[in-house]
């Protein structure tokens, strides 16, 4: 009877132990533990800076800032406020994500002061000529994939959880994603895309993460490879703040065409 | 009428200390605009006393804390047949100049963005406008903003029903796209129920028309000098507009109501000094309500802009709808360097 207690114990007190559970249970807690170690940041800022290569080396730069506002119960709104090149400075992209539906997008033209409402159901079209697709650079929600664990494999001598994770939507660029989660952060190490014919596409590494107010990971630059055309993009991010007070009223109309 | 069109523009970092990433101070376009002739009717109807402000602001404010941009652009046009109308020339050359000053505080900001063109034909089309000289101020409640601002109302390309703040400057280009600065007092509230927009429109602007020797004009010369209005207080009637904006889901509406002097004139033939007929302006005082709708479909957008005007003759409707396809996100192709 106590070895039977004690039995009981144990699997209470080992939620994440594998007999108790399927692949699929086991792949979507960790998503959700992923999400609920990074939620009620409330807001951040950080900048940007965009490094595009081609497959001959050339590169071309982009400077922004992002304001990220996080909403409870749905995806976050984001504000991008470009900085460079000089072309499309002053030009300034509002997001307000959703989990499952599309997102409302609107953009700041400077030249003609005018706001402009773009669609957004090409999710896998590219962000400004990087091979970040829009779906990979919006808020990672779990409600958007599903998930299955597959093994545990240390990635660059950390231990961590290899998952995979299929996009709900239809419209997305990718059939499956294969994620390298750290396991004492649960954080991501490394994603690998696969495209609609389930060839590998593209690979993403992140480098240098730090914490910010003892909780919050971010990683200080990420490398995007594209396998099949041996195009790159770097990103990395600056000056990162978190809770700055900013609210939904940075997020609006108004603020996208003040925003400079 | 065949028609070789030349128009050359160049994005300027006015002042490289300010600007943060590369700056091409070597730009081989570069004009020396000398002693420009701006002629009396070059300064339009704007009034004067904003332009020493502007040059107050210009070299008082703090270097360290300003930021300029703008460009200058060179144009030349040549019409390879004869002229129709007496006085129209073959070609034109132009140079046309837009500084823009940038300062924010922490809870407002100031903008002023003059515009200069030179035109080797039309005496007309050499101007000097102020297209926006503003203060914003944005506590976090709403928005205030005082001064010359351009605003923009619609959602469709092919022509703006809706949009009736600033005058067209028909000078500058005959595509009507092109708008004279506004003067105003513009009180704006965005909140999780829309956005509403107050306007008051304290001077009018009227629209400018190419002189005798521009090429883009009509039979007659429209003389401006003549214009006539239907208010007694011409050019100092207060106008106002309203507008109320909300997104619904997939839905983009805009309602909007404008009281006061039409930006479009109607004509009336009359005689100038030298007695040549020409075509005189003439202000009407209208009543303007405008709809935009415009529904986000998938990679489609569908617009309909509709107004009702009043005050110009009969009460009439009118309205322009449109879609755009987007295969592809907006964002740019990468330059390589």
């Amino acid at each position: 009877m106590t070895r039977f207690a004690l039995f009981l114990v144990i699997l209470t007190l080992s939620p994440l132990s594998a007999f108790s559970q399927s692949p699929e249970e086991k792949g979507l807690e960790i998503a959700v533990e992923m999400n609920r170690r990074d939620d009620a940041f409330g807001d951040s800022t950080s900048n940007l800076e965009m490094i595009l290569r081609n497959k001959h080396g050339e590169e071309s730069k982009r400077v922004m800032r992002n304001r990220t506002l996080e909403v409870v119960g749905d995806g976050d709104k984001t504000l991008v406020i470009f900085d460079n090149p000089r072309d499309v400075k002053g030009t300034a992209f509002l997001s307000f994500t959703h989990k499952i539906e599309n997102d409302d997008q609107w953009l700041f033209l400077p030249a003609l002061k005018r706001v402009k409402r773009i669609s957004s159901s090409n999710k896998s079209g590219s962000f400004m000529g990087s091979e970040f697709a829009y779906e990979d650079i919006t808020s990672q929600e779990v409600e958007k994939y599903t998930y299955r664990w597959l093994k545990d494999e240390a990635y660059e001598g950390k231990a961590a959880f290899l998952i995979e994770r299929d996009p709900v939507d239809p419209n997305s660029g990718y059939t499956r994603q294969l994620v390298w989660v750290d396991k004492a952060e649960y954080i991501p190490l490394k994603i690998e895309y696969f495209d609609r014919k389930n060839t590998p596409l593209k690979t993403l590494t992140f480098h240098d993460y730090q914490q910010y107010l003892e909780r919050y990971w971010r990683a200080d630059r990420t490398e995007m490879v594209n396998l099949q055309t041996g195009k790159s993009t770097t990103l990395k991010w600056q000056g990162y703040q978190f809770k700055t007070g900013l609210s939904d009223k940075d997020f609006n109309k108004n603020s996208l065409k003040r925003a400079r | 009428m065949p028609e070789i069109h030349l128009k050359f523009q160049r994005q300027i970092p006015l002042s490289p200390p300010f600007s943060k990433g590369e700056t091409d101070t070597k730009d081989k376009n570069k004009i020396r605009t000398g002693d420009p002739p701006l002629t009396k009717g070059g300064w339009g109807d704007l009034p004067l006393y904003f332009f020493p402000l502007f040059l107050l602001l210009f070299f008082a404010s703090p270097a360290t804390a300003g930021e300029w941009s703008g460009y200058i652009s060179s144009e030349a046009r040549l019409f390879l047949q004869d002229p129709l109308h007496e006085g129209q020339r073959e070609q034109s050359l132009a140079l046309a100049a837009q500084p823009e000053y940038y300062h924010a505080w922490d809870k407002s900001s100031f903008t002023a963005v003059p515009f200069f063109r030179l035109d080797s034909a039309d005496t007309k089309r050499s101007q000097l406008d102020i297209r926006e000289f503003f203060y914003l101020w944005y506590p976090g409640e709403f928005e205030l903003g005082i001064g010359i601002r351009k605003v923009f109302w619609g959602v469709t390309e092919s022509q703006h029903l809706v949009d009736i703040i600033n005058q067209t400057d028909l000078i500058e280009s005959p595509d009507r796209e092109e708008k004279l600065g506004q003067p105003m007092v513009n009180l704006s509230i965005d909140r999780e129920w829309g956005t509403f927009d107050f306007f008051l429109l304290p001077y009018f602007r009227e629209r400018t028309f190419p002189g005798r020797k521009g090429r883009l004009r009509t039979a007659f010369v429209v003389d401006t000098d003549q214009a006539q209005y239907e208010s007694s207080d011409k050019q100092a009637h207060l106008d106002y507009a309203l507008r109320f904006t909300r997104t619904l889901g997939d839905w983009d509406l805009a309602l909007s109501h404008f009281q006061g002097t039409s930006r479009d004139p109607s004509f009336k033939i009359g005689t100038d000094a030298s007695g040549k007929p020409v075509f005189i302006p003439f202000y009407d005082q209208i009543g303007q309500t405008g709809l935009e709708l415009q529904l986000v479909a998938e990679a489609w957008l569908w617009k309909l802009e509709a107004i009702h005007r009043s005050g110009q003759g009969k009460s009439y409707q009118a309205w322009t709808g449109g879609f755009e396809y987007t295969p592809l996100p907006v964002f740019l192709k990468p330059k390589w360097t």
